[in-house]
């Protein structure tokens, strides 16, 4: 027992122990970040953080009404992976992070599995430059990409991968990075649904527009809490922008009453409560027009 | 008599030591049992045809404490929300999810049949953000996860 406890926990401890003194001060990516503790400064905006970044949602979601209008798959609404190397702050790096996993999400809700490789590519570019390379399984995302069949356990991974850097950089205290991948994929998602929905119009994927306005209330709240840092400022004025755009549209409520049923041994809820999105075609041009021209001013 | 006394004393510390130490890696082990790929993959295998979201991972649970996560769902998806606990009768998670205005939408304890469900499935006819409150029944729980899942209607 001793004998055990020497040789597998107490290394393990140690190691784990050293893992975390390490992730301090005098890195490169430290020296640019600066203090954290000056940007969520208390325990209560960090959890207010987290929270928030939570309850964002994937792009996943976009991308499965974009596939079910019956649109095209378009690889020139995707952003350029020969941009990667352009990005040479840790800031853009975390935004465009976000960025290239919006695009991998859409490449994998359309089965393209030959842009894959390059898009990969890019994410660990990226994600290596922030030092999260880590979380993501390059080999075997390379690996499932070759092959249509895989696309299940390709989107698996990479939501995975995508989740435990996020909880990861925020664990760290590097929230305003997790931030920044939030902000680049809700953007990029928002852009690829908006130029669907331009060549090809379709009344889900136009309630899934508008619905971003409520996404875009939590990624503001989340953008001021590291406003100090002018890349996150910037962002966030572009943002504001398009909130007020987005505060034209109305979402209404007709509240219902949920009942639970089982069904198969599986508990499903049925409930009456709708919602809808009030949106004009006006409205919705606008939101086209300025999300490609903040997208144009962010992405090199 | 006295050395004999010191002795005991600094034989009880030592103890007291070893059972912390004891105790901080079985508890360890228990969290990271919950947070391993394995127990993560058994876990969304009920998500079935569900697409995985995100996980919420907890542990520790202090005396039937409540904790809280929000996600937005959409109106004409419908959301899985598996739950996976350590199986110890008596201490099973439990979650409960709540609407935007916070008023219960429903949990997975049906008080009818005391019976705990490892799923709750919601088509949502409603687009806003949800909470989803989770706990444990006893104190003998160590950790457990949510998954999320989505399909679309």
């Amino acid at each position: 027992m001793k004998n055990k406890f020497l040789k597998i926990y107490l290394p393990s401890f140690l190691a784990a122990a050293m893992l975390v003194s390490c992730g301090g001060k005098g890195n490169s990516l430290d020296a640019e970040l600066g203090d954290p503790t000056l940007l969520v400064n208390s325990k209560k905006q960090a959890k207010m953080l987290d929270e928030l970044i939570q309850s964002i949602p994937s792009p996943i979601e976009m991308n499965t009404v974009i596939k079910s209008t019956g649109a095209a798959f378009n690889a020139n609404i995707m952003h350029k992976t020969a941009a990667a190397k352009k990005y040479t702050t840790n800031y853009q790096q975390a935004f465009n992070v976000g960025v290239y996993t919006a695009d991998m999400g859409y490449i994998n809700a359309y089965d393209k599995t030959m842009y894959s490789i390059s898009c990969i590519t890019a994410v660990k570019q990226l994600s290596d430059a922030i030092q999260v390379g880590q979380f993501f399984d390059f080999d075997a995302l390379q690996r499932l990409s070759k092959n249509s069949n895989n696309v299940d356990s390709l989107q698996y991974i990479s939501i995975n991968s995508f989740n435990k850097m996020d909880a990861y950089l925020r664990s760290q205290n590097r929230g305003e990075l997790s931030v920044l991948i939030v902000s680049g994929a809700w953007l990029e998602g928002l852009h690829i649904a908006t130029q669907t929905m331009k060549a090809k119009a379709n009344d889900e994927l136009r309630e899934k527009i508008g619905e971003q306005k409520i996404v875009l209330e939590s990624l503001l709240k989340v953008l001021k809490m590291c406003d100090k840092i002018d890349y996150v400022k910037n962002v966030l004025t572009k943002y504001e922008k398009l909130n007020d755009l987005f505060a034209k549209v109305k979402i209404e409520y007709i509240q219902g009453e949920p009942v639970t049923k089982i069904v198969d041994g599986q508990m499903i809820i049925e409930d009456s409560s709708t919602s809808k999105i009030i949106m004009t075609d006006a409205q919705l041009g606008e939101i086209t027009t300025l999300v490609e021209s903040v997208r144009t001013d962010l992405l090199k | 008599m006295l050395n004999k006394m010191k002795n005991i004393t600094n034989y009880t510390s030592c103890l007291k030591g070893i059972i912390a130490l004891l105790f901080l890696f079985v508890t360890s082990a228990l969290s990271a049992q919950c947070s391993s790929d394995a127990f993560m993959d058994n876990c969304s295998n009920a998500l079935d045809d569900f697409n995985f979201i995100k996980s919420f991972e907890y542990t520790n649970p202090k005396g039937g404490a409540k904790a809280e996560y929000s996600y937005v769902f959409s109106k004409g998806s419908t959301y899985r929300v598996v739950v996976c606990d350590e199986n110890i009768a008596g201490n099973k998670m439990v979650i409960s999810l709540y609407d935007r205005n916070h008023k219960l939408i429903a949990s997975n304890f049906d008080k009818a049949s005391k019976k705990v469900f490892p799923a709750l499935t919601y088509p949502c006819s409603a687009t806003g953000v949800y909470y989803i409150e989770y706990s444990f029944q006893g104190d003998k729980a160590k950790c457990g996860i949510n998954i999320l899942g989505f399909t679309k209607n």
